[in-house]
């Protein structure tokens, strides 16, 4: 019988954190575009992995489960941030800042806020199947949906994108 | 563009983040986790387990230590630069003329039954993903007041392990700033070295100023996100800049 004892888990998890952290924390870049955000949410999602290691680690693909918990960890965000009560007027903090953050390098607002605006799961597909970089079986079958599904999510995804990102619509008309 | 191209290029995007890194390290995660795990195992035990708290309590380090004195101490503290006094209603009023001494500040603050880690040069607020749970009712309100700014803090209504952060930017100036938010011991903290523009907090306080007001709106429940204060400016309070002019701000849950 096997025992798999606390020190084994522990260095099996930060094996998996070591390898995939970054690629999962730019994944989450493109995707929200805020560098601060994205790295809490990461944070957030590999925290959640190791409170749950021995199903994530049974998990398909893991780093697929750490990239979808913490965009759903996003989409929760958000969504309060929503509810917040607007205000009419609301005066800078102080005249002489500047109110924009000037935070890190953040990745491409416009394609960060195309990807955001998509419906969920045409978001959750453009991810795996192309951000994480999965097959299209991978990626229908850790979404519970149909492969032809998943090339219509895919394929709708890239179309609403080609429309809203201009650099993907000039390269269309550039001679 | 064809889809391939449009996919190729959103690939290019993210292999384009080759300077982006997680600065946290697996160690730092496993730590977080763990301490989830026994706020949830204390808020579960209760009261009923203060001895174990106790024991707990050392696996909280990295917090800012300060220890809440119990809540019917009387505590006075008038100096030239900022004032702490209890009241009979029992709130705490902290009147700010100038800052300094921040770590005195800390400790009279904890006497007088408020947690409060007090960051200088820069301010912080729980992460998007380590927020507060929400309050039942008012925590904090600022006025213009006795020569600074007054801060009336209901310490009661802060949620049980829960701490406010007070930062303060430009202390040495003369129109220092203070932002104020609500975090949870252990939280993830986002701190930057100017006001917040975009609160993040469950709840947020948002002082503007209208018809001569102060006013302050937040959200339903509780307090967090960023409060502001205002510094000394000579001859024009209202002339600072900041949203401390005149009247009365407050979060309210």
């Amino acid at each position: 019988m096997r025992v798999w004892g606390v020190e084994q888990k522990r260095q099996e998890f930060t094996e998996f954190y070591t390898s995939v952290k970054d690629d999962c924390l730019r994944i989450v870049l493109v995707s929200v575009g805020d560098r601060h955000l994205a790295e809490d949410l990461v944070a957030e999602a590999f925290t959640r992995a190791w409170m749950s290691w021995r199903k994530v680690r049974a998990h398909p693909v893991p780093h697929a489960w750490v990239v979808r918990t913490a965009l759903n960890a996003h989409v929760s965000w958000w969504r309060r941030r929503r509810r917040e009560v607007p205000l009419d007027e609301i005066p800078p903090f102080h005249p002489g800042i500047p109110e924009t953050f000037a935070g890190a390098p953040a990745a491409d607002d416009s394609l960060a806020a195309a990807i955001r605006a998509l419906p969920a799961r045409q978001r959750e597909v453009i991810t795996l199947r192309v951000l994480c970089d999965l097959d299209t079986e991978t990626t229908a079958r850790l979404l519970g949906i149909a492969p032809g599904t998943v090339g219509v999510h895919l394929h709708r995804a890239l179309a609403t994108l080609r429309t809203r990102i201009p650099s993907f619509t000039d390269r269309e008309v550039t001679p | 563009m064809n889809d391939d191209e449009i996919m190729a290029a959103l690939r290019d995007a993210k292999e384009s983040l080759t300077d982006v890194h997680m600065t946290r390290t697996a160690d730092s995660i496993v730590a977080r986790a763990r301490n989830r795990r026994l706020r949830r195992s204390l808020s579960v035990a209760g009261a009923g387990t203060l001895a174990l708290g106790v024991g707990l309590g050392v696996g909280f380090s990295g917090t800012s230590g300060v220890t809440p004195a119990s809540s019917g101490k009387s505590v006075h503290v008038n100096l030239a630069d900022w004032s702490v006094n209890t009241t009979s209603a029992g709130t705490v009023q902290l009147t700010v003329r100038d800052f300094s001494d921040p770590t005195l500040l800390q400790q009279t603050l904890a006497q007088a039954g408020v947690p409060a880690a007090i960051t200088v040069g820069k301010v912080c607020e729980a992460s998007a993903s380590d927020q507060p749970p929400a309050g039942s009712g008012p925590i904090i309100t600022a006025s213009k007041g006795g020569g600074g700014v007054t801060f009336t803090i209901n310490a009661a209504q802060m949620p049980a392990g829960t701490e406010l952060s007070i930062g303060v930017l430009n202390p040495s100036s003369q129109t220092w700033q203070t932002g104020v938010s609500l975090v949870e011991d252990g939280a993830a903290l986002v701190c930057q070295n100017q006001p917040f523009s975009t609160p993040v907090g469950p709840v947020t306080l948002n002082i503007s100023q209208s018809q001569g007001q102060m006013s302050a709106s937040g959200r339903s429940k509780g307090f967090g996100g960023p409060g502001l204060g205002g510094g000394k400016a000579p001859g024009s309070g209202a002339s600072s800049g900041s949203s401390h002019g005149a009247g009365k701000g407050s979060a309210s849950g």
